[in-house]
């Protein structure tokens, strides 16, 4: 099986994976994210009553790597990270980023992100919500030594989004969010 | 019409001029029909257009200077033009017939045409009559600049009836050798191909070409060159067809080799239209939301005009799953664009609050490919 995975070019998280049976490890990845997403990967959660948020990720944003095999990565993607060489490659072998709970809160006026841990540089973020059938497209980045970064973006109080947050270094989540 | 007249000769005969320009005629026919009809015209060797820059030593003003190489070519009535040395241009000349024009970046064509001219020096002892009719005449050449579109001329020529002798001047056959640009009232570059009419090269007309040694090479270049291609077809005890690239050996690395029993070998991949019934195969693991992969030598082309139909079966992959954890797949289908639609439901009752928890999911997928049969196919 020869893994390929796509991933947010800004923070490494992987979003989407295909493992592909009779070709070999670390070989064949499309060039292009577009070859594997079309022209945006929705990812989708559910809101509850039949309803479903959609958000789409633009292939632009996105890049393609062709991985050692990780299991994990097709149960699990968000989980996963993609790092790269200094010449800007992508390395074969997946990072297992750490999972979070808790640190999401959506408010009417923006969605503060908070991680549990400070690190000496900036992490960059890269937040999508969606609001009926728009979604917006949030980045920033929690400076250095700090654990929180806040996002701004005008929702109405009350109302359930889903929000797919991509803290690097951090799990990547999706999930459903109402606004307090 | 009477044939090729070859001239004959007896003992005791009173040999007149004409009589040896007819042996030299008849020589110089048949190396003309030669060419005309075993051969295409155009440049055979050198006579490539060079810009230089050049600095005047007298006013220090920059310029380029054009020239002609060296070399030879056959025109269209089978007469060679011979350029023995570098043929600088002259802006004067091109001032003539193009001096007029508003300035403009299409290039200008530049012809070669035969010219005959009486010898600069007089070959051997004059006749004994004191006669001073020239003896001798040299087959020369003259450069010709175009106006913007004469290359088309090129094309238009007509080659002479099938026994003529080369057509002399001032029957003129036009060779392009290339383009100059004009920026300025100076020459200011070269080109080989304008407006879609090329330099043309010789050729050659043949049904049959066999080799000597055993094999037969194409090549697009004069030289072996490390990295350009060539076709070589060879005999021997295990004959074979190769297309393959030169290496720095001068040897051809094959990427395609066809054997004598037909058995082809290819280092690449392979496209094309596969017959009908065939039947293609992908399969693997797709999370939620990517597109599913058609089978090598595939194309949406193919399956969105109908030559390939795809059929899909998915299966919800199970995710490893914590202890009491329950499992159950909500969604698992591909869209119109084979986009893999896959939802999970989770619920762990140790957990508290208990709570149903849904997320995306992977399918284990297998994408056949069939052909459909077409008239023209199969």
């Amino acid at each position: 099986m020869a893994l390929s995975v796509v991933y947010a070019v800004d923070t490494g998280h992987v979003v989407g994976a295909l493992a592909l049976t009779g070709t070999r490890t670390g070989t064949g990845a499309p060039a292009e994210a577009a070859d594997l997403v079309g022209p945006a990967l929705p990812l989708r959660v559910s809101l509850g009553e039949g309803r479903v948020a959609t958000l789409p990720l633009s292939a632009r944003e996105l890049a393609v790597a062709a991985v050692d095999d990780e299991p994990a990565a097709l149960a699990e993607p968000l989980a996963f990270a993609v790092e790269v060489t200094t010449d800007n490659k992508p390395k074969p072998a997946l990072l297992r980023l750490p999972s979070w709970t808790e640190g999401i809160a959506l408010a009417a006026d923006g969605l503060t992100i908070t991680v549990q841990i400070a690190v000496a540089r900036p992490t960059p973020v890269v937040a999508l919500v969606s609001d009926e059938q728009n979604t917006h497209v949030l980045g920033g980045e929690i400076p250095a030594q700090q654990t929180q970064v806040k996002l701004p973006v005008t929702l109405v109080a009350g109302s359930a989004h889903g929000v797919l947050v991509l803290a690097a270094g951090w799990a990547g989540r999706l999930e459903r969010k109402v606004v307090t | 019409m009477t044939g090729p007249l070859r001239p004959a000769f007896h003992e005791g005969q009173v040999l007149a001029a004409a009589d040896l320009s007819a042996t030299v005629g008849y020589a110089r026919a048949n190396a003309a029909r030669h060419a005309r009809h075993l051969h295409e015209w155009g440049v055979v060797e050198g006579l490539g257009l060079a810009a230089e820059p050049r600095t005047d030593p007298l006013t220090n003003v920059r310029y380029t200077e054009v020239s002609v190489a060296a070399g030879l070519a056959v025109d269209g009535t089978g007469r060679e033009l011979v350029v023995t040395e570098p043929v600088v241009l002259r802006e004067s000349d091109f001032e003539e017939v193009n001096g007029a024009d508003q300035p403009t970046d299409e290039p200008y064509p530049v012809f070669l045409t035969s010219a005959d001219r009486e010898p600069a020096q007089r070959p051997g002892p004059v006749s004994c009559s004191g006669d001073a009719t020239k003896t001798r005449v040299e087959e020369s050449y003259q450069v010709l600049f175009g106006r913007r579109g004469d290359e088309r001329l090129v094309a238009e020529q007509r080659p002479p009836a099938i026994g003529d002798p080369p057509a002399d001047p001032p029957a003129r056959w036009l060779v392009l050798l290339g383009y100059v640009r004009w920026t300025e009232g100076h020459f200011s570059g070269v080109e080989t191909t304008a407006r879609s009419v090329a330099v043309r090269y010789a050729g050659v007309r043949a049904d049959t070409v066999s080799a000597r040694s055993g094999a037969l090479t194409l090549r697009t270049g004069a030289e072996a060159e490390e990295g350009k291609p060539a076709l070589v077809l060879s005999g021997g005890d295990t004959p074979n067809l190769v297309f393959g690239l030169y290496q720095g050996s001068g040897t051809v690395a094959p990427l395609m080799t066809l054997a004598a029993n037909g058995n082809l070998t290819i280092e690449g991949s392979f496209s094309g239209r596969m017959p009908a019934g065939s039947t293609l195969v992908a399969s693997g693991t797709a999370t939620d939301g990517m597109l599913l992969p058609l089978p090598s030598g595939i194309t949406s082309e193919q399956v969105a005009d109908g030559r390939v139909v795809i059929h899909v079966q998915l299966t919800p992959r199970t995710p490893p799953l914590p202890e009491a954890t329950l499992y159950s797949p909500v969604e698992a289908t591909v869209d119109g664009d084979r986009r893999v639609r896959c939802r999970v439901r989770l619920y762990n009752p140790l957990v508290t609050p208990a709570k149903v928890v849904e997320e995306p999911g992977a399918v284990d997928f297998l994408v056949v490919a069939t052909v459909a049969p077409t008239n023209g196919g199969g």
